[in-house]
């Protein structure tokens, strides 16, 4: 005879097993959270490194691909093709603002279009010197009506912009983002100052080629952004006629508002009075900082604290040039300004503490070796800005 | 004004350059097989230089393999190809990037080449235009072709265009395709290697090249003869996130329920923030796995069929996959990228696939890398297909291969749809 034996029944899970059982799903779950954190954290390091990486590696083949260069044509091409095959944007165009026109720019090459799509040129309404849009943010805000119309004329909505104020070079790149795309952000300013800047150095370099240079044809000069060849018109910095003066208070407001300096330079005055011009908008032109109260203009008399002013107070961190007060280029500022700017280095001469003034003079003519005497910093602060 | 003549694309910003250059020809040997890889925009350009570097094995191929990254044009490397290699049989098959021996790079200027010289090694071309109608009735039609051409074919290589429509955005389905391939082969199937077709990451398009036309609805097979065998490592870069859940509602490639409650509640529970953004997108990749055999039994990353969710959606409280061959009753887990585990994989497997050839005679190796992979997209520390690269760089096998949307590899005896793998396979000459 054969006994068979049936399987044997599972017994039920006991109340203990039960929680036990729930308890470990509640581990895993809580388990695979931290997981995903860590992998979430470890991505953006990743892609933070990536980006610095990437940047670097573009600086310095955008450097090799353009030494050899000997025509502005061969630029444009060397530089689309660098910057298509490294995926940086799918259409791109290089435009010169026309000096007659400020806002204007006519179209010098073209990346990703049909040559028929194009007009060979467009206008802005504000020029920032700096800028992107996306479908989530447009920087900076009071310059949404131009980057529509860089939507418009480049048929794609996310859209960098890069502007060399004096030059008024300009360089436009455009994508379509997706769910693999980083979009156009913030940081990408360092990007925007890569490009632009390698663009401008090799325009340079060509224009300082002697006429007849070989490779150098004479339509050369033509196709290459004029502001960079002829000396730069008083055009170039044009006084804000809305509002040829700005006071700190309305930074702080404008600030608050979101909107941020487009660009800002200084004018030496004389060896020890350096005057502050901004802009929110290129186009409309520039005004004179004054300060919180009255009508004085700001004056600077040390570079640390012109620095720590325009980027702490004004929060400002583009690049920081200074105009001479008889440079071209400031002229139609300067002459604008001059009875606010005259009164104010002489109202500050004539509180400034004789000593002082010999001693930074001093130190001026004879260098480090003959130091002047520190003084403590409110009194440096309150006697310089 | 000047225009440059780039066709229009759309991709990240991201930059990968070829690590060493091997000079031309020189990964090609006495095997009959050439491969050779180039990096140009100009279409035209690049296809005659890869003709110029197979040239010293491959004078006048019998066959030829183009991956073509997907920025080219496909019209004019349409043109290109029957202009340099006339009257000669090719299969064109577009990337997100391509991989080889000399280099690698995902801007979708990148081109490659394998061209098959002798007559004991070349493949057959079969083609089928039907994937527009029916996913597994294209299958079918390619697999009665492929067993039509080679009988005894022991290894096909198996292509399709991924992308049905962008807008909104449908992807033939590769488990489709391959059940409808079986099918119409009918009877002792060769082993399916493969991968889908994407012009971009954003998977915008697709497209296949044969001599007379660009197809964009299309799947062809590279039919062996019997001699060529291959094998296959699979890279691997997921790790179990979650306790299982079992799919309670399904509808093709939408799950719509998880343990009985709306797919994405489910999955939103177990994340430490809600899979879908304010913008409709995913905000992080994630991908569901299905576990082959013991459920409760020890497992390596190889027991997982993974797919990707492809997107969710908020109205519905459903989540899209990638290919819809999951069902109702399977367990599944929340599958998370590990960026360290993908490096270690790539450099484990192309370890491994040097080592085991016992017997074999290696004609080429083929590198099908999925999309995501990327450094871009997977925010690894490095480029995996840079490692797989590095690791092979002084085999004297050939590497070719490119970025592609899903994989197609044999897993648990037949061959698979594959997410987030790299598929590396040593097409062998049988001795």
């Amino acid at each position: 005879m054969t006994i068979t034996l049936a399987d044997p029944v599972p017994a039920a899970p006991t109340k203990t097993e039960t929680r036990e059982l729930a308890y470990y799903r509640n581990l895993a779950t809580d388990l695979g959270k931290d997981l995903q954190r860590a992998q979430r954290s470890l991505e953006v390091a990743n892609n933070a490194l990536r980006r610095f990486q990437e940047l670097h590696r573009l600086g310095r083949r955008l450097s090799l691909v353009t030494l050899a260069v000997t025509t502005t044509d061969e630029l444009c091409l060397r530089f689309f093709e660098l910057v298509a095959q490294l995926n940086i944007c799918s259409r791109a165009l290089i435009a010169r603002e026309q000096t007659s026109a400020p806002g204007a720019f006519a179209i010098d090459a073209a990346m990703g279009f049909e040559r028929a799509s194009l007009p060979d040129h467009f206008k802005l309404p504000m020029v920032p010197e700096f800028g992107f849009t996306t479908a989530a943010d447009t920087h900076p805000p009071s310059a949404a009506a131009s980057f529509i119309m860089l939507q418009r004329l480049v048929g794609l909505p996310s859209i960098l912009w890069a502007y060399d104020v004096e030059t008024g070079l300009a360089l436009v790149l455009a994508i379509t983002p997706g769910p693999a795309n980083t979009d156009f952000q913030l940081d990408d300013r360092d990007l925007a100052t890569v490009l632009l800047g390698t663009l401008l150095d090799v325009y340079r370099r060509l224009q300082a080629r002697p006429t007849g240079a070989a490779n150098a044809p004479e339509q050369e000069a033509a196709a290459s952004p004029s502001r960079a060849v002829e000396p730069p018109s008083s055009t170039i910095f044009r006084i804000n006629h809305a509002k040829p003066f700005i006071t700190e208070t309305d930074v702080t407001r404008t600030a608050q508002a979101d909107e941020h300096v487009q660009h800002a330079f200084y004018v030496e005055w004389d060896d020890t009075h350096y005057f502050l011009f901004l802009t929110y908008d290129t186009a409309s032109g520039y005004s004179l900082l004054r300060k919180w109260r009255g009508h004085s203009p700001r004056t600077f008399r040390d570079l640390r604290s012109m620095i720590r002013h325009v980027r702490d107070s004004l929060s400002y961190h583009g690049e920081l040039t200074i105009y001479p007060r008889d440079d071209a280029r400031v002229t139609a500022l300067v002459e604008h300004a001059r009875p606010l700017m005259a009164a104010a280095a002489n109202a500050e001469d004539a509180e400034a503490e004789p000593i002082a003034a010999v001693l930074q003079s001093d130190y001026q003519r004879n260098g480090p070796s003959e130091r002047p005497q520190e003084r403590p910093p409110s009194e440096r602060l309150s006697s310089t800005a | 004004m000047k225009t440059a003549p780039f066709v229009t694309g759309s991709w990240p910003g991201l930059d990968i350059s070829a690590r060493q250059s091997a000079p031309p020809g020189a990964r090609s040997d006495h095997r009959g097989v050439a491969t050779a890889y180039a990096k140009c925009a100009d279409t035209r350009a690049a296809i005659s230089a890869l003709a110029h570097d197979i040239a010293d094995v491959a004078p006048a191929p019998l066959f030829v393999l183009l991956f073509l990254g997907g920025r080219h044009d496909p019209q004019s490397a349409l043109d290109a190809m029957n202009a340099t290699f006339p009257g000669i049989p090719f299969l064109g098959v577009s990337g997100t990037g391509v991989i080889a021996s000399e280099g690698f790079g995902y801007s979708g200027f990148e081109a490659g080449v394998i061209a098959w010289a002798g007559d004991r090694t070349a493949p057959r071309l079969v083609v089928t235009t039907r994937l527009a109608q029916s996913d597994h009735a294209g299958g079918a039609e390619l697999g009665r072709l492929a067993k039509s051409v080679e009988a005894d074919s022991a290894t096909v290589l198996l292509f399709y265009s991924s992308v049905r429509s962008f807008e909104p955005r449908e992807l033939h389905s590769a488990s489709k395709l391959i059940d409808g391939f079986y099918d119409g082969w009918d009877g002792e199937a060769p082993t399916l290697i493969g991968g889908g077709a994407l012009t971009d990451l954003n998977l915008s398009e697709s497209w296949l090249l044969t001599n007379d036309a660009v197809h964009r609805h299309a799947a062809a097979a590279l039919v062996f003869p019997r001699v060529i065998q291959a094998t296959t490592e699979i890279l691997r870069a997921c790790r179990p996130a979650s306790a299982f859940m079992q799919i309670t509602k399904l509808s093709g490639d939408r799950v719509l329920e998880l343990d009985g409650r709306a797919a994405l509640d489910e999955i939103n529970s177990r994340l430490p923030a809600p899979l879908i953004n304010a913008e409709g997108h995913p905000s992080q990749i994630m991908i569901l796995g299905k576990k082959l055999g013991d459920r409760f039994g020890p497992a390596s990353t190889a027991d997982f069929v993974n797919r990707l969710i492809l997107t969710g959606d908020p109205k519905t409280k459903s989540i899209t996959l990638f290919e819809p061959d999951f069902s109702e009753g399977d367990w599944v887990q929340l599958m998370s990228h590990d960026a360290d585990l993908m490096v270690d994989e790539a450099r484990n497997g192309a370890r491994a696939c040097r080592t085991n050839l016992p017997a074999f005679r290696p004609l080429v190796r083929l590198y099908i890398d999925c999309a995501g992979r990327a450094r871009v997209m997977s925010a690894t520390p490095v480029e995996e297909a840079g490692i797989v690269q590095g690791e092979l760089l002084n085999d004297p096998t050939p590497l070719m291969g490119f970025y592609s949307g899903v994989e197609i590899a044999p897993v648990d005896y037949r061959s698979r749809s594959l997410d987030w793998t790299g598929v590396l396979t040593t097409l062998v000459e049988t001795v």
